[in-house]
């Protein structure tokens, strides 16, 4: 009503009217601000005309209608209700002198009863706006109307902050799930997904600490329990986890919805036990699940909020950002899922190549670790060494394609032996060239057998191509590590034609093609490594059903 | 003395949003709705900070700043450019026109008021540089 007053004030000024406020049950709340002097010694002073407009703004209040009346003085008064939106919160009556007034009775014996001069109280009044009497209804209509404006432009103003607010929030909710969905990147991994996550929650939500626990998948999956978090926690991890499991991880998963525990500690003190003494330090918690299909199988956690509590604000950011986080992780468990299918298949492959002559048994296996240590040492990318090592392992697929027989010989080839022999790489490239993950590595598999000297197979490509670049009509160097890696291996291992060739012996035939066969920058890396113990090495890794194990 | 801040953006909700948290951060806000009325806005008082979208009706973002710059009662005043998505501009542009600090949308509230902190407090600080050398 203040704020009212304050904003009308002008306007009723100019009007000549002096008003009062009521509220509904007709008490006085806000004591009128009088217009000029004769109404200030008329009525200010006369108890007998603060009842009479009292009186006047119950009748509007009950009525819930203006009303007009005339004062014990001979004032006009001018009663009208106010409204909030559509609810009745009190009364204004207006009160202004008549020009018939001054000649009347009333006006006479109220100065007489206040020991006031009727004549001065005349001259006082001739000074300030008087109206006629009959321009009351008019007065009336006007004074609701302004009033009405008035409440109306409040309830708007109202209205609009609140949809501000709203607006801002939605923005900064906006904002948010933006950055998470565009920082969500498959390869990433989910803890460099969700440390991510826990640092923006930290800032948009003001925390002191944020949290994101995985629970541990079934028994035996391998998975265990996970925990990543931002800010400063007031417990270690181990207790994070421990307080979740405990109380909330139960509460989340019924509920699948998120929660708020503003009193945090002294609620666990209550449920009592070894939880209480770890909690200290806790004072409000929000969390909400991690539905990932309809399970729940983590929660983001908002802990300490900086200054205040929790709120329904709070409640609802933390919840979309819960599940705009459940659907990446869900993507990414999907994504590792395919990586780990298309992995195994590709073991599988290389595996059943192997499987058709016992003599090769591992060699797929090992050209596809000693061409990684070549990609490391040549300083290629982790990710495209893992591309090379992949390389490696698939590169002999096309033998699928060449007889058993021929593979298996232990004499000297004829020609047309040969020429089945040459056309694995082609083969290899031909199946694999359906699997639209692994185009990459298709130039390594069919080159693997060329040389720079150009007398390789299956095209004769002549010299090197360059680590960084495409090869431009030369061997590509993922094909040129393959074939030192392959040619390597096949001299260290027994086959149906040969013994395996002593180290010394593969070393100089090595160096000797150096520049011919071989690249010779890749020559001078593997001679660096000490061969006697990494041979070692990749016999017993190759040997082993862990290597095999999907790497990605 | 409260900081006076003026906001220029056509779209009415972002210039709803964006005085309502610097109001709320006690600042003294101005609100234009296109470039024109932005920079006749600027030249009449004076702002200690200009926020305006990139694109607006008469006059754009970019050519409201170059137009700051050039007068010698609003040169100082710092300009933070908000621009859509899609619509990023040429950084030598946002630099030749003197704009201080940019922002995409779908912008955090919370970040424009502590970017508009920020430039307030850089802007303070050169000054009283200024003055001491």
């Amino acid at each position: 009503m203040a704020s009212l007053r304050g904003r009308l004030e002008g306007r009723l000024r100019e009007l000549g009217l002096t008003v009062s406020f009521w509220d509904r049950a007709g008490a006085s709340l806000l004591e009128p601000t009088f217009h000029g002097s004769f109404c200030r010694q008329l009525c200010g002073l006369t108890q007998v005309h603060r009842e009479a407009t009292g009186r006047l703004a119950r009748k509007v209040a009950a009525a819930e209608r203006a009303e007009i009346g005339t004062a014990p003085t001979g004032c006009c008064m001018l009663g009208v209700p106010i409204y909030h939106r559509r609810w009745l919160v009190g009364s204004a009556v207006a009160c202004f002198p008549t020009t018939q007034m001054l000649k009347s009775e009333e006006f006479r014996r109220a100065c007489d009863q206040d020991s006031l001069d009727a004549e001065f109280m005349s001259g006082l009044c001739r000074q300030q706006q008087v109206h006629d009497a009959a321009e009351a209804p008019t007065l009336s209509h006007v004074l609701e109307w302004l009033i009405q404006d008035e409440q109306a432009k409040e309830v708007a103003a109202g209205e609009l902050t609140k949809l501000s607010t709203s607006l801002s929030e939605t923005y900064e909710e906006l904002s948010l799930l933006y950055r998470i969905s565009s920082s969500m990147k498959l390869t990433e991994g989910t803890t460099a997904f969700l440390t991510n996550l826990c640092r923006e929650i930290l800032v948009v939500m003001e925390l002191d600490g944020a949290a994101a626990v995985l629970w541990a998948r079934e028994p035996g999956s391998g998975a265990s329990e996970q925990v990543v978090s931002a800010g400063e926690l007031p417990v270690s991890q181990e207790q994070l986890l421990h307080i979740v499991n405990l109380g909330l991880r139960p509460r989340l998963s019924r509920g699948k919805g998120p929660v708020i525990e503003n009193r945090f500690s002294r609620g666990t003190a209550e449920s009592g036990g070894a939880a209480a003494s770890g909690v200290d330090g806790i004072g409000t918690l929000i969390a909400a699940p991690l539905i990932i299909g309809d399970r729940c199988e983590g929660a983001l956690l908002g802990i300490n909020k900086t200054e205040g509590v929790f709120d329904t604000t709070d409640l609802k950011l933390i919840s979309s950002i819960g599940s705009q986080a459940a659907i990446a992780l869900e993507k990414h468990e999907l994504y590792d899922d395919m990586q780990n299918l298309l992995m195994g298949v590709l073991h599988a492959l290389s595996a059943s190549i192997d499987a058709k002559d016992p003599y090769t048994r591992g060699h797929s296996q090992r050209v596809a670790m000693i061409s990684r240590r070549l990609a490391e040492m040549s300083g290629l990318e982790p990710e495209r060494v893992e591309r090379v090592y992949l390389a490696g392992l698939l590169h002999d697929i096309g033998k699928i394609g060449v007889s058993e027989e021929v593979l298996r010989k232990a004499g000297k080839l004829t020609e047309d032996e040969y020429a089945q022999i040459k056309r694995h790489p082609r083969i290899g490239a031909n199946i694999l060239g359906g699997i639209r993950q692994i185009q990459d590595l298709l130039p390594a598999i069919l080159y693997h057998h060329e040389r720079l000297d150009g007398k390789g197979y299956p095209e004769g490509l002549r010299g090197a191509g360059d680590p960084a670049g495409a090869g431009d009509g030369k061997v590509p160097y993922e094909a040129l590590i393959l074939g030192l890696a392959d040619s390597f291996d096949a001299m260290t291992s027994s086959r149906t034609y040969r013994d395996a060739m002593p180290l010394e012996a593969v070393i100089d035939e090595i160096r000797r093609c150096s520049g011919t066969q071989f690249d010779s920058r890749l020559v001078e890396l593997f001679l660096s490594i000490d061969l006697a113990s990494f041979l070692a090495e990749l016999r017993s890794a190759a040997a082993s059903p862990a290597e095999t194990a999907v790497r990605s | 003395m409260s900081k006076k801040v003026l906001v220029a953006d056509d779209e009415a909700h972002i210039l709803h949003v964006v005085s309502m948290k610097l109001a709320n951060a006690g600042y003294e806000v101005i609100t234009a709705l296109d470039g024109e009325e932005a920079y006749e806005l600027c030249l009449a008082e004076s702002p200690d900070l200009v926020i305006t979208d990139y694109q607006m009706p008469y006059l754009t973002g970019l050519e409201l700043c170059k137009r700051l710059r050039r007068d010698k009662s609003t040169m100082q005043a710092p300009v933070l450019m908000l621009t859509a998505r899609g619509f990023e501009i040429e950084q030598e542009e946002i630099i030749a026109a003197g704009v201080a600090a940019t922002m995409t949308k779908p912008f955090s509230p919370r970040e424009v008021l502590a970017t508009v902190k920020r430039l307030l407090e850089t802007d303070g600080k050169e000054a009283t540089k200024r003055k001491a050398t």
